[in-house]
């Protein structure tokens, strides 16, 4: 089903339209609430209250704009809230079983680290390109910033994980 | 040690293909490019699944209630239509009746209407007056009984402006006394110009003498 026509649906209220952006949303925000936050609970409220939000303001969207940026930037928006309201970030451990095993579990481990040490703006611009995969204009658009601070944003988080990255392979070999 | 083309990369002076380019030729940059790529290469595989039994449930549940909301909330505002037409009756069948009071309605005149209506009596009583004038010497050619008639005709008519125009004294806003009064203004006018044209026959078969 096409995803203007599942919009559609869900504004005239109809829960399994609300159930199909569900499963299409459930993994990639999950993992980047995940990522904002550092704790399941919490990235599982952020994604409920994303829901809800959606509920309530889906009549502002207009068809043309793309959805899924528009979705995004709801959830990100929440997290953001949470994080004011709840204060610093809490981790809880990231099960490096459940990830792809073509890295080795400490490299996987030292970038993750990484990721989370970077400023919430760097970190998210970060994880929606290098994760998620989003183009940088869609980025821009999902955080409402230009696409130049984008791309800066990228580039410091590359030479901040390269610099922890050689860092931490020198301490490994010294 | 540091390479130019690497700070440029980091700054975002230099695009990815050129700095892939100069990284085959320059040891730095070429470990550098290495481990950006083993960055994002980590990155992209740490999309793991996260399991969330039940997310669905809880987001279910919460639109479901959110929906009964608005729909209760709907509901509250039906209910106060009834309230609210009746208020409206009310405030109208007030406002229709504080205008009813205020506005002479059942022969009284209002300030404005009433100058308006005694200046074209005037206006109408001086062209009587003329014509009158006019009247009084033809009168004397005619045959004398025609005469006394007229005269007698006259005199009725006059003493019916007259008793008008003292009720008027007392109750000027009397709009059938001003009616009463037009019609003998009239009817004088009529007398007169029979009178002055004593062979319009339009004006004898109005009235008969």
């Amino acid at each position: 089903m096409d995803e203007e026509a599942i919009v559609q649906k869900c504004k005239e209220g109809d829960l399994l339209a609300y159930r199909l952006l569900y499963e299409r949303y459930e993994q990639p925000f999950l993992r980047t609430a995940f990522r904002m936050l550092g704790r399941q609970q919490d990235s599982e409220d952020a994604v409920q209250e994303t829901f809800l939000r959606l509920h309530r303001g889906i009549h502002h969207y207009k068809r043309g704009s793309r959805f899924s940026t528009y979705f995004f930037r709801i959830l990100l928006n929440t997290c953001y809230d949470i994080l004011r309201k709840r204060g610093p970030k809490q981790s809880d451990d990231f099960d490096m079983a459940d990830v792809s095993q073509q890295h080795s579990v400490e490299l996987k481990q030292s970038i993750d680290q990484a990721i989370a040490s970077l400023p919430d703006q760097m970190q998210a611009c970060f994880t929606l390109f290098a994760i998620e995969q989003f183009k940088q204009d869609e980025i821009a658009q999902i955080l409402g910033i230009k696409v130049g601070t984008v791309k800066a944003s990228i580039h410091r988080a590359r030479k901040k994980l390269r610099t922890w990255l050689s860092d931490s392979r020198k301490e490994g070999t010294g | 040690m540091s390479c130019d083309f690497l700070r440029k990369y980091d700054q975002g002076e230099l695009n990815e293909a050129e700095f892939k380019r100069h990284a085959i030729s320059c040891l730095i940059c070429k470990k550098a490019f290495e481990i950006d790529e083993d960055v994002l290469s980590v990155a992209k595989s740490l999309r793991r699944h996260i399991e969330a039994p039940y997310l669905w449930n809880r987001i279910e549940g919460s639109l479901m209630e959110e929906m009964a909301k608005k729909q209760t909330f709907n509901w509250r505002l039906f209910r106060f239509v009834p309230a609210l037409a009746a208020l409206f009756l009310v405030v109208w069948l007030g406002i229709h009746y504080f205008i009813e009071n205020r506005t002479p309605h059942s022969g009284l005149m209002a300030e404005k209407t009433l100058a308006r209506v005694e200046k074209k009596e005037m206006e109408y009583m001086a062209a009587i007056q003329d014509l009158e004038k006019q009247a009084l010497p033809k009168m004397a050619e005619m045959d004398l009984e025609l005469v006394f008639r007229y005269r007698d005709r006259l005199e009725t008519i006059d003493a019916q402006i007259e008793q008008c125009k003292e009720d008027l004294a007392f109750n000027p806003a009397n709009a059938h006394m001003r009616r009463f009064l037009m019609i003998a203004l009239h009817d004088k006018k009529e007398t007169l110009d029979e009178i002055l044209n004593p062979f319009n026959k339009k004006l004898k078969s109005r009235r008969s003498l």
